[in-house]
């Protein structure tokens, strides 16, 4: 019987657990979760138990990624391999709307292989390496590549990329010297990780985030977690240091090259990651802006003449296909196409 | 910085304040810590230069103070656990997006035990129950996201989270943890 009552308030417990856990739990919910705490110390201490038991696993993944110079991705010493998941063509470097959720997959089969791993190493003591490497990732244009890091971080880098990782064993360091990158950090409060995009700095703990770094501008964009950007030195000229900003899912920094301070402003954190999937989603934007972005994938860049650089267009674009792209572009704005061997001239139909 | 919307979550948290300090009690049984964590809380909303557009503003405070109760109760449960980041005011406040600590590789041979019991647990639950509940509790994903690659509904998720914690904790507090 007292078995029985146990059994079912862990039952409780973990419903409560679960629910919480839900972006869309209410606040009529923390108030009903308050009054079952309330109600029975048991209660509460079968909560504790879930707590304690996450608390534990929360750390696993990292701990064995750590350490785990016999896997499939043998870290940093290799060059790293493209996604190579069961979904994905073997040697793709160039994942498309449709290997997106082979990627998916990816994750979670690799999670299998972390758990398992984890049977194996742990209770070793040493979990970290002292020597550290440098390695850099190269994306051309029109490719995009999905790395996997020694700490079982990921970094999906979109077209026309360079991203250099030094891991060390007080920090994970790495630079975006141009490009497009999404990452999705391991968590490690005693190992932060950083990204240097030049003027600025960014510090993260664990969370996914995708840094846009142009020659005029760079962005920094959070779809979870927190992340913090700070100004990498002083300027000379700058009278003081600007402060750390310190971003939350759904907003984006940018900066503008000369501009000592960037501003914030709020984006739909669903489309941070949109262009993962080959698509470029636009509300109202400028058509010089939409080209500029076209631009960075395809190698016959397009250019926009006269009235027509001051179009806005709302829709989406795919970044595997020019013509499909640029037949959109023209259709839903009225535009002509002309071609030349060395670029695409946009202008207003006659 | 928009501090409109930071002084507007900073009034929620005073319109809740007798409200979440209910909640802290009754989770940690102590007014006083209650109290404290409160406090904790104040300061960091006024220096966290938060501009963002917090949806739920109510729920968001609710799992802050969760957050900070969890982070709490591991620095007293876990007090051998050496860890000079904690104290770190940006560290910590990352851990309101739920970053945990890293046990310490000397932690008890017992506790190890139980870890692999319960990932191995983990290994045994039915296909798609393990499934979501790696994607969600260990790897962090959405439950929205989940729902989405799983094709199923939040709800059904949920469920699929709940029914392996079920499981998973019976098997951790059988063996001692």
């Amino acid at each position: 019987m007292a078995m029985e009552r146990s059994d079912k308030i862990l039952e409780q417990a973990a419903q409560w657990h679960a629910r919480l856990s839900n972006e869309t739990a209410t606040e009529a919910d923390w108030l009903d979760f308050t009054a079952w705490l309330e109600a029975d110390d048991a209660n509460r201490l079968a909560y504790d138990h879930i707590e304690d038991m996450m608390m534990d696993m929360a750390a696993m993944p990292e701990v064995t990624i750590a350490e785990a110079p016999a896997t499939a991705t043998p870290a940093a010493k290799a060059p790293a391999q493209p996604a190579n998941d069961d979904a994905a063509p073997k040697g793709a470097t160039v994942i498309d709307a449709s290997a997106r959720f082979g990627r998916r997959k990816m994750m979670i089969t690799a999670l299998t292989a972390v758990a398992a791993l984890f049977l194996a190493v742990f209770g070793v003591g040493n979990f970290r390496g002292p020597d550290e490497t440098v390695q850099t990732y190269i994306t051309n244009r029109g490719e995009q590549r999905l790395v996997k890091l020694a700490d079982g971080t990921t970094v999906h880098l979109n077209t026309n990329s360079k991203l250099t990782v030094r891991f060390g064993e007080k920090a994970r360091r790495t630079e975006l010297a141009y490009g497009e990158a999404l990452f999705n950090v391991a968590h490690n409060k005693t190992r932060p990780f950083y990204v240097n995009i030049g003027s600025d700095s960014v510090r993260v703990v664990g969370t996914v985030f995708n840094i846009l770094r142009q020659t005029d501008a760079v962005k920094v964009t959070v779809a979870r977690g927190i992340v913090e950007v700070s100004p990498t030195k002083a300027e000379p000229s700058a009278k003081k240091i600007a402060p750390p900003v310190r971003l939350l899912p759904g907003l984006q920094f940018r900066r503008d090259e000369g501009h000592t301070a960037g501003a914030v402003s709020k984006v739909d954190p669903n489309t941070v990651t949109s262009w993962e999937h080959g698509l470029l989603d636009y509300d109202a934007a400028r058509l010089i802006d939409v080209v500029d972005d076209l631009n960075r994938y395809y190698t016959t860049p397009i250019r926009v003449v006269g009235k027509a650089r001051d179009e806005r267009f709302s829709g989406v674009l795919k970044t595997t296909d020019q013509e499909s792209a640029l037949a959109v572009l023209a259709g839903g704005l009225d535009l002509k196409i002309e071609r030349t061997d060395k670029e695409i001239v946009l202008s207003p139909a006659d | 910085m928009d501090g409109s919307v930071k002084s507007s979550l900073i009034d929620a948290y005073l319109a809740q304040r007798d409200a979440l300090k209910r909640f802290l009690t009754a989770r940690l049984r102590s007014e006083s810590t209650a109290e404290d964590i409160l406090q904790d809380m104040y300061l960091k909303l006024e220096r966290a230069e938060i501009s963002a557009p917090v949806e739920n503003m109510s729920a968001f405070l609710y799992r802050t103070a969760n957050n900070l109760a969890f982070d709490h109760r591991k620095a007293n449960v876990r007090r051998k656990l050496r860890d000079e980041a904690w104290s770190e005011g940006t560290v910590t406040m990352a851990g309101i997006e739920a970053v945990h600590d890293v046990p310490d590789a000397e932690e008890s041979l017992d506790a190890r035990r139980t870890l692999e019991k319960v990932m191995t647990a983990v290994e045994d639950l039915p296909p798609q129950c393990k499934e979501v509940f790696k994607a969600c509790k260990l790897k962090g994903m959405t439950y929205k996201d989940a729902a989405t690659h799983f094709g199923v509904s939040t709800g059904t998720i949920e469920k699929h989270v709940s029914k392996a914690l079920k499981h998973l904790v019976q098997v951790y507090r059988e063996d001692g943890g």
